[in-house]
Order: structure tokens, then C-alpha cells, then sequence
């Protein structure tokens, strides 16, 4: 870190941080302190929905995954413009009338209390769980770069979002996210230039995109329909959109962002916003990973791109054992380079022969690399005893190394931002249905809005120390990106079934309503015990096993003598 | 609080005057539902023919 990159790292997160205090001022009501008093305008809630959900974890670990994977993770986004569409039509004037703060609030008018309390039980397990993996991403940017401990820099950045979330409330978080939005997009942009430009000079944009594409790194569709698949065109489509549908219809973080529309029309635009744009963006960002796949083909990788456990690997009681590892992957790197500088000359040269020797050449290369990789955590993992697992680590690496001065500090204070930006929203959502489902509900059911209002800011600072808290042990679970959607997938199916029993049955009751959401988790649970099937099918499975547990026992209570099904005593 | 509701009183009948509260743009929600489905199809089939074209 150079001077420069400091001044703007230090120079943007102020001025972000300042801007949502400034815009926050006047939260002195529970309705404006969670809801912003109902007044926000379409485009504030599109972009605040969108920097919500595309955290640190976005730029760190999406572009890793196509570094490693390719760009066929853009498939699981393809579900969502449908769930948007979903969502207009039936959750959005729904919520709006039912006039409520929380989504969960809403099933207690439809169902029951005990069904909503259940509800609000998963949702704060799971954003909980989920919110210290949010808040672990930056921390993995502070540990590479200034070898800070984990939990030093999640206090910090736990700290700063804590502050700012509860003086501020919804409003300085929306417009936060607005700040968040307009840098996030500089960002992208400028490594992505960065990543082209820096390669050789004899490597064109053209080049680049081919040996990337004979790599295969640009599978952005795939039609393979396997179960066991976890990105394909078919489980992006259907798989993706039940866990939007879920994400964006039942998980308070989001929902909250647009029941704080001036209207219907106003909310709807805004999920209708995130439809167009979201798909565009994600592959844009896969795309950068794919690029900078490319200039590593050129520039020598690190082994290993987390710093500290290649240093582990270099150090002199490893020495013996890394030092033939090391010659391997030398000589495969070199063999990989030779091998793209083929396939470019065979494209120039419209030589098919050529193409098929290079591309031949290219895969026995990047097999040994690969080889030379795994064969280096090996070590590491066989000394240290645990997983190694350094996606994260590659974009980061990339940019600190490579970026001019002043950009690495812009690309940090987005990163930075961004996961500020996402854990507020999620704290925010946390405390909401912790006061508004559990406590008013509950425990105090009639105190004065300025006791509630003190019990809003008491409880975002409660879920700020359990994320610094729940962050520490969030290191050792693999791509973080993965992490969140099939933690969420472990829930989500569940409560998005019960709000499409709400919506769409209305015969069910809430004794049908309350077992199906147990039964769906229950199957959930099973499916990823017992069988290989793919995440994003749990949405799906789940979803399915609550409806049809909800009509069934809806369909065996008897009805009342006035014709009714019995509710709940 | 509200007690359960009447599921005939239940809020999955929307409101006539919020349905027809008219998008800013084509004048109706069905067609912005209908452009937004398109926009995806094109997108997929965009992001298919540049993988194709890539493809090793």
C-alpha cells in the first residue's frame, strides 16, 4: 500500500461513512429508523437492494470462481429476473397492504403467531450465520495486505458499520448503498482495463478472449442437465430463480429494502431495476476474473495465493519436500505460456492443425499446474492438518501486486464499502424482526415507539458483536461466495414455502403452514446428508415438500361447523 | 397485534387501485414483465453464442 492508495482509501470510506450519517439524520421514529417513514424513491431502493446483495464476496470470490471454474457460475443469476417478475406481481402490493415492517409480520395475519415466530427463528439462524461470512470478506483483504489478524480487522470494520447503522437506520443505509453503487461500478471498470492493458504487448484484447475461451473459462451456458451440476443453464433457471424468489421474497435484508417505497409502482421498479441490470453485472465481473485467468497465464502465479501459507510452504523446514513441487510448476507455467502463445498464432494464422496441437498442449500444461497446485496444499495441509483453499485470495492478489497507485486504494475502499454497505442492511434486518417479531410481539407488547426505537439501536449493536464474533470462524469454509448461497439454501426453501402457501392457497391453515415449513427443513437437511444432489435444487425440494405438507394436513384437519378449517388453538 | 385473519380476508387479493397504478414505461405491468422476461432470453442466448464462439 502506497501513500496514494491510502489517501483514497481513507478519503472514500470517510466521505461514505459521513454522507449516510448526514443523510440518516431526523431517524428519530421506530417507522423512520426501520422503514424510512415509506418515502423512498424507486431508484435509491434498486440500488440499495442491489449493493445489499453484491458485498465484498462479490468482488472477491466471484471473480475467483471463474479464475478456477470458468464463467458458468453467471447461470445461477438466470433465475432471477423471473423471480422479479415473481415478486411484482404477488409479494410487493401484498406486503404494501398488509402495511407491515417485517415480511414474517405478515404471516401472522395470514397464519398464526406460532408460524411466524417459526419463521423469524430461521430467518435470524440464518442471515445471522450468514452475516459473519459477509463481514469475514474484508478481513481476508486486511490479512493479505497488511498482515493484520482476522479478528483485529473484523472489530474494525464490525465497528465502523455498527456505528453508522444505528445512528443512522434504513435511510443511511440506502444511501450508503447509493455511494456504494457509483464507486462499486468505477471499480469494476477500471480492473478490468487494468487486467487488459497489463498484459504483453503482443496479446490483444481478441487474443486474450480466445485463449481464455480455449481455457475454458467462457462456459457462460451450459445445457448438461445433471443433478449433481451445481451451474447449469437448467439449475440457474429453476434452482436460481426458487432461491431468489426466496433471497428477494421472504429474507427480511432485502424485503426491507423495498417496503420502504413511496408505492407499489415505486417498489416494483426497483426489483424490476435489479431483473435488467443484475445478469449484465455479474457477468461483467466473471468476466474480469476470466481476464485476469489470462494475465496469469503470462505473469508467474504465486503456488499459492494466500501470502501467509505460501510462506509456510517457503520456509526452510518445507523446503525439502516444496523444492521438486516447485520445479514442477515452473516448468508447467512455462509450458502453459508456450502453449497460449500457439494458440494465438494458430487463431492469426486460421492453422486448425496448430490450433488442436496448441490446445492439446495447453490442457497437459494446465493439468500439471494444477497438479503442482493441489500438490503444494498437500503438503501444507498434510503439516498443518487443515484445508487450503485460496480463491479468495486471487483477485486480491492480483490487484495489490499489479494496480497502479491510488487505483489499489480505490478498489480496496469499494470492497471495503460494499461489505459495510451489506452487513448494515443485514444487521439492520436482524434487529428489525428481533425487536419487531420477537420482542414487541412477545416479550413487551405495549411500550412507547421511543422504548421500541432504543430497543432497534440496542439490537443492531447486539448483531454487530455476533457477526465480529460469528466472523472468526467463517475462514475455513471455502469460496465465501459458495458458502452464503448454500447456507441460504439450507433455509431457504422452507420460508419461501410458507409464503407461497400464503399467497397462493388459501385453504391452507396455520397448523398446515407450521408443520410444512418443519417438514421442508427436515427434507432439506436429509437431501444433503444422504445425497449428492446440488444446492440450488434444496430451494426447490424444499419449497415443494412445504406445500404439499401444508395442503395435506390442511386438507386432514376437519372443518368447523360453519364450513371453515379450524385454526390453531 | 392481529390475530390470524380470515382466509377469505387474506392479503393475496391486491387491491384494484394498485394494479392499475400505470409503470412509466409501456404503459401497462404486463408488458414490463413481458420485456424483462425477453431482455433475459437475450441475454442467454448472447452469453451462448459468445461461449460458443470461444469455445476451445
Amino acid at each position: 500500500m502506497r501513500l496514494a492508495d491510502w489517501v483514497v482509501l481513507c478519503g472514500a470510506l470517510a466521505f461514505i461513512v459521513l454522507y449516510g450519517l448526514w443523510r440518516g439524520r431526523g431517524s428519530n421514529s421506530v417507522s423512520k429508523y426501520l422503514l424510512a417513514g415509506r418515502t423512498m424513491p424507486w431508484h435509491l431502493m434498486a440500488l440499495s437492494i442491489m449493493a445489499t446483495q453484491a458485498s465484498a464476496v462479490t468482488f472477491i470470490s466471484t471473480t475467483g470462481q471463474s479464475y478456477v471454474d470458468g464463467m458458468r457460475f453467471v447461470q445461477f443469476y438466470f433465475g432471477l429476473p423471473l423471480a422479479m417478475v415473481v415478486l411484482s406481481v404477488t409479494a410487493v402490493p401484498i406486503f404494501h397492504r398488509a402495511n407491515v415492517y417485517t415480511a414474517y409480520e405478515y404471516l401472522e395475519q395470514r397464519f398464526d403467531a406460532k408460524t411466524r415466530a417459526l419463521v423469524s427463528a430461521i430467518f435470524l439462524i440464518q442471515r445471522g450465520l450468514a452475516l459473519g461470512i459477509t463481514l469475514y470478506a474484508p478481513a481476508v483483504v486486511l490479512t493479505v495486505i497488511l498482515g493484520w489478524p482476522d479478528w483485529v480487522t473484523t472489530l474494525v470494520m464490525g465497528g465502523v458499520a455498527v456505528t453508522y447503522t444505528t445512528l443512522g437506520g434504513v435511510k443511511a443505509i440506502a444511501w450508503t448503498d447509493l455511494q456504494q453503487m457509483l464507486v462499486m461500478t468505477a471499480g469494476l471498470v477500471a480492473a478490468l482495463v487494468c487486467a487488459v492493458l497489463l498484459l504483453p504487448g503482443h496479446v490483444t484484447f481478441l487474443d486474450a478472449v480466445t485463449v481464455a475461451g480455449a481455457a475454458g473459462r467462457l462456459n457462460a451456458v451450459t445445457f448438461n442437465m445433471d443433478w449433481n451440476d451445481r451451474y447449469n443453464l437448467w439449475s440457474g433457471l429453476v434452482g436460481g430463480m426458487f432461491l431468489a424468489l426466496a433471497y428477494f421474497g421472504t429474507d427480511q435484508s432485502q424485503v426491507q429494502r423495498y417496503l420502504t417505497g413511496k408505492s407499489i409502482a415505486q417498489s416494483r421498479l426497483s426489483l424490476l431495476f435489479n431483473a435488467v441490470a443484475k445478469v449484465p453485472m455479474q457477468f461483467f465481473i466473471l468476466f474480469i476474473g476470466a481476464m485476469v485467468f489470462v494475465f496469469y497465464i503470462y505473469e508467474k502465479p504465486p503456488i499459492l495465493f494466500e501470502r501467509t501459507e505460501l510462506q509456510r510452504l517457503q520456509a526452510a523446514s518445507m523446503r525439502a519436500a516444496y523444492s521438486p513441487v516447485e520445479q514442477k510448476y515452473d516448468a508447467a507455467f512455462e509450458r502453459r505460456r508456450a502453449a497460449a502463445t500457439r494458440l494465438i498464432e494458430a487463431r492469426r494464422g486460421g492453422d486448425s492443425g496448430l490450433w488442436q496441437k496448441g490446445l492439446a498442449e495447453y490442457g497437459s500444461a494446465q493439468r500439471e499446474l494444477d497438479a503442482a497446485r493441489r500438490a503444494g496444499a498437500g503438503l501444507l495441509e498434510k503439516a498443518g492438518g487443515k484445508n487450503v483453499n485460496d480463491t479468495n485470495y486471487i483477485f486480491l492478489t492480483f490487484v495489490t501486486r499489479y494496480l497502479p497507485a491510488g487505483l489499489v486504494g480505490l478498489v480496496l475502499a469499494v470492497i471495503f464499502g460494499a461489505t459495510m454497505s451489506a452487513i448494515s442492511a443485514e444487521m439492520n434486518a436482524l434487529a428489525t424482526v428481533s425487536v419487531i417479531d420477537i420482542y414487541r410481539r412477545h416479550l413487551r407488547k405495549s411500550a412507547s415507539d421511543r422504548h421500541y426505537l432504543a430497543a432497534s439501536r440496542a439490537a443492531t449493536v447486539f448483531w454487530g458483536c455476533y457477526a465480529v464474533i460469528a466472523a472468526h470462524y467463517a475462514k475455513r469454509l471455502g469460496s465465501l461466495v459458495e458458502v452464503v448461497n448454500i447456507l441460504g439454501s439450507f433455509f431457504y426453501g422452507g420460508m419461501l414455502g410458507v409464503f407461497v402457501l400464503a399467497f397462493l392457497f388459501p385453504r391452507v391453515r396455520a397448523r398446515g403452514a407450521f408443520y410444512g415449513v418443519l417438514a421442508g427443513e427436515a427434507v432439506i437437511f436429509a437431501s444433503w446428508y444422504f445425497t449428492n444432489i446440488a444446492f440450488l435444487w434444496y430451494n426447490v425440494i424444499g419449497c415443494v415438500v412445504v406445500v404439499l405438507t401444508g395442503i395435506l394436513v390442511s386438507n386432514l384437519e376437519r372443518p368447523s361447523p360453519n364450513g371453515r378449517f379450524e385454526t390453531m388453538a | 397485534m392481529k390475530g390470524p385473519m380470515n382466509h377469505q380476508d387474506s392479503a393475496f387479493r391486491i387491491p384494484h387501485s394498485a394494479l392499475e397504478e400505470p409503470p412509466p414505461l409501456l404503459g401497462a405491468w404486463r408488458r414490463l414483465y413481458l420485456a424483462v422476461i425477453g431482455w433475459l432470453a437475450l441475454l442467454i442466448l448472447l452469453f451462448y453464442s459468445f461461449a460458443r464462439r470461444f469455445a476451445p
